[in-house]
């Protein structure tokens, strides 16, 4: 335990590019779903089984909430935000497998999620309401308020990044001390409740950015 | 804490082609799917709907065919009372004209056994009456001589009451016997009708001479209260009662 253990692990340089654990991690999260996908709907014409039902069910389901929390057709938004959902439970669930840390206990991941959140908040503000309607809505519900809403765009992603990376890096760490203290069966409960912590983070995640977007796109449109 | 930044460039990268990944091989796949199965409910709605309004058709054509056999039927049946209407009425004519022949026929048939019964009848009248005539005839009075004759004999066979009557009628104021023949008599006969009178009932009763073209010949006594009848016209109507009786 030498050095922050907030600090970031390298394994390996490719060329200059230092590849740390998160991003190898996060590969191996990413070839795995390709694998998974490639299975359930890579084969045109294949019989429809039990994956495809299976992702066809999540897929729906998460549509579902979304239309609920957005209040319109979810498809446009499905990309980012049910992306969101499955790579975050994937990423928060690995840290049941031995030997892989969760890359959101890293603060790089959350950050560059809580990025793309951001940025993409303003391209769908932008490209449904116009660009002059999307500005407006910073002076509501009064021009003197322009500073505080400037400001709550940056800290409410600030604080979905540090949400999501204080949740998981603790549970980690939670999870190393019990280990270091109480032995091999101790931690098992932990693990079980780091599942649970994994899914309900990876759930706000999604719903904050979903709720970002819904106030960004504005009310139901007609 | 220290953010190493090429970490932060990988993992926004990963993570734009895990959205890429996921959108390529899963939404849009699910989506297909979603949306074929749609397709296929509503399809499977619009063919629902084809068969029910097919089905609705059938049952209207069906409808029709019913109400058109029905119409059929009853045109059938219309004409079917109209042939046996016009069958009875034909019957009917038939029998009446039948009835009117046999009738006909009957009324010749009457008609020919009357003329034959009247010609038979008719014969056999001309026989009675030739009869009757001749019987009348036979043996009347040739002249009048024989008509006082007759008479006379007549009067000599009543009985003495009788003849006593016949002059008790005659002696009385104004009695008078006529003599009643067809036509009128001389001078000479009635001198005779005096002459064989007074020889019966006295010299002193009055005769009287009457002309009745009606009794045809003969001649008929009329006394007071009686008449003796020796005319032709007599004598038929007696045979003629004698034959109705």
């Amino acid at each position: 335990m030498e050095g922050s253990p907030l600090a970031p692990d390298i394994l390996f340089h490719l060329g200059p590019v230092p590849i740390s654990r998160a991003v190898a991690t996060t590969w191996v999260i990413m070839g795995l779903l390709a694998g998974l996908l490639y299975v359930a709907f890579g084969r045109p014409g294949a019989k429809q089984g039990a994956l495809q039902a299976g992702l066809e069910i999540v897929v729906l389901t998460i549509a579902d909430q979304l239309r609920q929390i957005l209040g319109r057709d979810p498809w446009p938004y499905i990309p980012l935000l049910g992306s969101l959902f499955l790579f975050l439970c994937l990423a928060n669930l690995a840290a049941v497998f031995p030997g892989a840390t969760p890359p959101t206990g890293h603060i790089e991941t959350p950050a560059a999620l809580a990025l793309i959140v951001f940025l993409s908040v303003h391209f769908y503000g932008v490209t449904r309401r116009g660009a002059r309607r999307y500005l407006q809505h910073y002076l509501e519900p009064s021009p003197l308020l322009l500073p505080l809403n400037l400001l709550a765009e940056v800290t409410r992603t600030f604080s979905l990044m540090i949400r999501l990376f204080g949740n998981m890096m603790s549970h980690e760490f939670v999870i190393a001390i019990v280990v270091f203290l109480a032995g091999l069966l101790v931690p098992i409960p932990f693990l079980l409740l780091g599942i649970l912590i994994g899914i309900i983070q990876a759930y706000i995640f999604t719903v904050l950015a979903t709720v970002y977007i819904a106030a960004a796109v504005g009310a139901v449109e007609a | 804490m220290q953010i190493d930044w090429w970490t932060l460039a990988l993992q926004t990268i990963n993570f734009l082609i895990v959205i890429w990944l996921l959108t390529r091989f899963l939404y849009r796949p699910v989506r297909r799917i979603i949306e074929a199965r749609e397709a296929a409910d509503r399809k499977a709605s619009d063919d629902a709907a084809d068969k029910a309004e097919e089905a609705e058709k059938a049952r209207q054509a069906y409808e029709e065919k019913r109400a058109a056999l029905e119409e059929e039927a009853r045109k059938t049946d219309a004409v079917f009372r109209g042939d046996i209407e016009a069958e009875r009425v034909a019957i009917l004519e038939e029998a009446r004209k039948t009835a009117e022949e046999m009738l006909t026929k009957a009324r010749d048939r009457i008609e020919r056994d009357k003329d034959a019964a009247l010609v038979a009848l008719r014969g056999q009248i001309a026989d009675l009456a030739a009869s009757l005539a001749r019987k009348a005839l036979e043996d009347r009075p040739a002249t009048s001589r024989d008509a006082i004759a007759r008479a006379a004999a007549q009067i000599d066979e009543l009985p003495e009451t009788e003849r006593a009557d016949l002059l008790r009628d005659l002696d009385a104021e104004n009695a008078a016997l006529t003599v009643v023949t067809a036509v009128s008599l001389t001078d000479r006969v009635q001198g005779e009708w005096r002459k064989a009178l007074s020889e019966r009932f006295g010299g002193d009763i009055r005769t009287a001479f009457e002309v009745d073209p009606d009794i045809l010949g003969g001649a008929l006594l009329r006394y007071p209260h009686a008449v003796f009848d020796f005319s032709v016209a007599g004598r038929l109507d007696r045979a003629a009662e004698a034959l109705e009786a």
